[in-house]
């Protein structure tokens, strides 16, 4: 086993630094396509070892299923309650074995999507290399056995989210993207890391497993530590209000897009939710907060989405969406749902993520819906899988989304029921938000792929080579048929929950909800997401007589919608603005007070020199009088005494 | 026999010349002949001890006095002539690198 957990890390590394190291030599090989394979090929290695990893922990009974391998001590300092002991070691058990498959499966995927994707930009090997390192903190984040490791991974993620929004580096907006992708997520580690003290400093442990034993018993949890590990949660997984660096990190390339910012690392925030559930559960309200935060950021997001015109930017606001779904589940003790979520959403998210960059990489480029239209005639293979996707993200059923959104929403109607009437409200924004989500992912594809064409008149697109092909291909199997195997509540048909269960932190009793209701959830959830899906594909297809009339009746709420709630520009006055007065005050007093005294000072020194150095003149004659003169004053002196 | 005071007369008055030609004359292999000539009137004040006073040290130290300045001469020298392939000049007066 330690063989399999050493390898799984050390694959992508090694990638990493091959393709790092010697980039320039490679990237010339195989057409190009060298750095590709070599990341591709680690990738698949990667998910052929998680698979290997399942495997064994699904061999050992059902409640020791939690494998602990220490690779080797990172650190053991002090002694009896203050030592802390760190293991560098991985945790196998059914949550992080799960995230890693995701990561890996849908890795390998998407990797292999890049091959093609990139085969025409400059700095391939730094892309791979970029993209292997990412695999590996992700593995380290997931698989890490204590919470510094996992904030290891964490910060490792973050780093190569930054390197690869900003790949065009040369763009400035792509640069700009990365820095602030960069800023907004410490805001979001610094409370992370408060809550990691905090951790070390109540209960004596930051490791997974002695974590949970240590909370065995434990009454009630501070709610301001659980409230700084949701803090981190809410940056890296792009919720209120720090939502705003994940429309702006689709300044990286596509696939990037798919990967890091639709598929894995922005679930990462959800992980650590389902990975500390036992910790959150003790927390008194704050996993109320968890519910709200994740609804509202679910709701207003989704109402963004309505009104954007860059394809990447639709699906960017759609992923905020999705992750407030997962945060809304967590928030109501539903953490096997909101894993279910996680699964899906990689799955359809990805697809549409890469079946968008195949249509930009069709266009040459262009992003805006507006430009597009009618595609379906010239790309159908695209427009087929992409349809898929975006029925799985409205929810239509049977597909993959449907179900884990309607776990999600049953288990807040659910806590409604018993008791936590404030509940019904959050189920209610839950479906207001299934009805955006089925509008606008039914206009995205309507924009894209039906009607009339708007395209340039000298573009002549074409299909995605066979490598960009294959992946969109699986991807959409998998967003059609990932609900229906993974979990059916209304059924009773749940793997992933039984399978996720020993991990995660139980229920509250009497938890389980009715089977009519389960039903009526069901169906109604389906009506809403039918309904939707086809108003939105009727208002888009043809003339926009529709929302055309709706922008003209409220012409105040369009702006809105369309300048996305100005919270950017909110931020820029309330945070960006004085931020930058307090810097350039700094800069005025270092320049001017700190710089000054050391000005101050060589100038005396220079004061001082200018009057001997009149004396320096370059003469020999003079150099000769003046040691003459200095000779002689020395000879009268000594004749003196 | 010549007394001894007469030979550091004559010292100081070769010191004197040389010191006055290497602070007056621009040329710099007078300049250089003159410290020469400053040496020499050591060389002489030297001798003229070491006769009256203590005959072998005194002697030693004219010798490495002679020792020294044929080096320096043919450092000195060598000096004169780089610069003068420079400048195309001896006047001391034109050369005026060693400033700040």
């Amino acid at each position: 086993m330690t063989a399999v957990a050493a390898l799984l890390l050390l694959l992508p590394l090694a990638a990493a630094a091959v393709n790092g190291l010697f980039g320039r030599a490679l990237d010339k090989k195989l057409h190009g396509r060298l750095p590709g394979v070599i990341a591709t090929a680690a990738a698949a290695g990667c998910f052929v070892l998680s698979v290997v990893a399942f495997f064994e922990v699904v061999a050992l009974p059902e409640e020791a299923r939690s494998l602990a391998v220490p690779l080797y001590t990172w650190l053991d300092l002090g002694a009896g309650a203050q030592r802390l002991a760190l293991d560098v070691g991985l945790l196998l058990d059914p949550l992080s074995v799960t995230w890693a498959l995701v990561v890996t499966g849908v890795g390998s995927l998407i990797f292999l999507y890049s091959i093609a994707y990139m085969e025409h930009e400059e700095g391939r090997a730094r892309y791979f290399a970029y993209l292997s390192l990412f695999l590996f903190s992700m593995l380290v984040l997931v698989l890490g056995g204590n919470l510094v490791l996992t904030f290891v991974g964490w910060e490792g993620v973050g780093l190569c989210s930054y390197l690869l929004i900003g790949f065009d580096y040369g763009k400035l907006s792509a640069a700009d993207a990365g820095r602030k992708a960069f800023l907004v997520n410490r805001i979001g580690d610094v409370g992370f890391l408060i809550a990691m003290f905090w951790t070390w400093s109540q209960y004596g442990t930051l490791d997974h497993v002695a974590l949970k034993v240590a909370l065995v018993g434990v009454a009630a949890v501070p709610a301001l530590l659980a409230l700084g590990y949701f803090v981190g949660a809410t940056g890296k997984s792009a919720q209120l209000p720090l939502f705003v660096w994940l429309p702006d990190a689709m300044a990286g390339p596509t696939p990037v897009s798919a990967l890091i910012h639709a598929a894995t690392m922005v679930t990462a925030g959800i992980y650590l939710l389902c990975r500390l559930s036992p910790l959150f559960v003790l927390a008194e309200g704050v996993l109320d907060v968890v519910a709200w935060v994740g609804a509202l950021t679910a709701l207003f997001s989704g109402l963004i989405a309505l009104r954007q015109r860059d394809i990447k930017k639709v699906l960017a606001y759609s992923t905020v969406s999705q992750l407030g779904y997962m945060f809304l589940g967590c928030g109501v003790h539903a953490f096997s749902s909101a894993a279910f979520h996680v699964v899906t959403h990689a799955f359809f998210k990805a697809l549409l993520f890469l079946g968008a960059g195949a249509v930009i990489h069709a266009l040459h480029g262009e992003q805006d819906l507006w430009k597009m239209g009618g595609l379906k005639r010239q790309l159908p293979k695209t427009a087929r899988v992409m349809k898929i996707g975006a029925l799985a993200l409205a929810g239509i059923p049977p597909l993959a989304g449907f179900f884990s959104k309607d776990e999600i929403l049953g288990a807040a109607f659910n806590a409604g029921m018993h008791g936590h009437v404030d509940k019904f409200v959050l189920w209610g924004v839950g479906v207001v938000t299934a009805a955006l989500t089925a509008f606008y992912s039914a206009r995205l594809i309507a924009l894209c792929f039906e009607g009339e064409s708007r395209l340039a008149p000298d573009e002549h697109p074409h299909e995605a080579p066979a490598m960009m092909a294959i992946p969109l291909q699986v991807l959409a199997v998998l967003s059609v048929i990932g609900g229906l195997g993974l979990g059916i509540e209304a059924v009773g048909w749940m793997p992933l929950h039984h399978w996720l269960a020993p991990s995660l932190a139980s229920a509250p009793d009497g938890a389980h909800p009715s089977a009519f209701f389960t039903w009526a959830l069901l169906v109604l959830a389906a009506f809403v997401a039918i309904l939707f899906w086809r108003v939105g594909s009727a208002w888009f297809r043809g003339e926009f007589e529709a929302p055309r009339r709706l922008e003209l009746q409220f012409p105040r709420a369009a702006r809105a919608l369309a300048g996305r709630f100005w919270v950017d520009e909110i931020y820029d006055r309330a945070v960006v603005r004085p931020l930058r007065g307090v810097a350039e005050l700094c800069l005025e007093f270092d320049v001017r007070v700190v710089d000054g005294l050391y000005n101050l000072a060589a100038s005396c020194s220079a004061l001082l020199a200018t009057g001997v150095r009149i004396l320096q003149n370059g003469v020999v004659h003079a150099y000769a009088f003046w040691f003459i003169a200095g000779a002689a004053f020395f000879l009268w002196l000594a004749s003196r005494s | 026999m010549v007394p001894q005071s007469w030979y550091l007369v004559l010292s100081a008055a070769l010191f004197t010349l040389g010191v006055a030609g290497f602070a007056v004359r621009r040329n710099s292999l007078v300049m250089f002949m003159s410290v020469e000539l400053m040496l020499n009137a050591a060389n002489v004040a030297f001798v003229a001890c070491a006769r009256a006073h203590e005959p072998v040290r005194g002697t030693v130290y004219a010798l490495f006095v002679i020792a020294v300045a044929a080096s320096e001469v043919a450092v000195g020298l060598a000096l004169v002539l780089a610069l003068f392939r420079l400048k195309r000049t001896v006047n001391a007066d034109e050369i005026r690198e060693l400033r700040a």
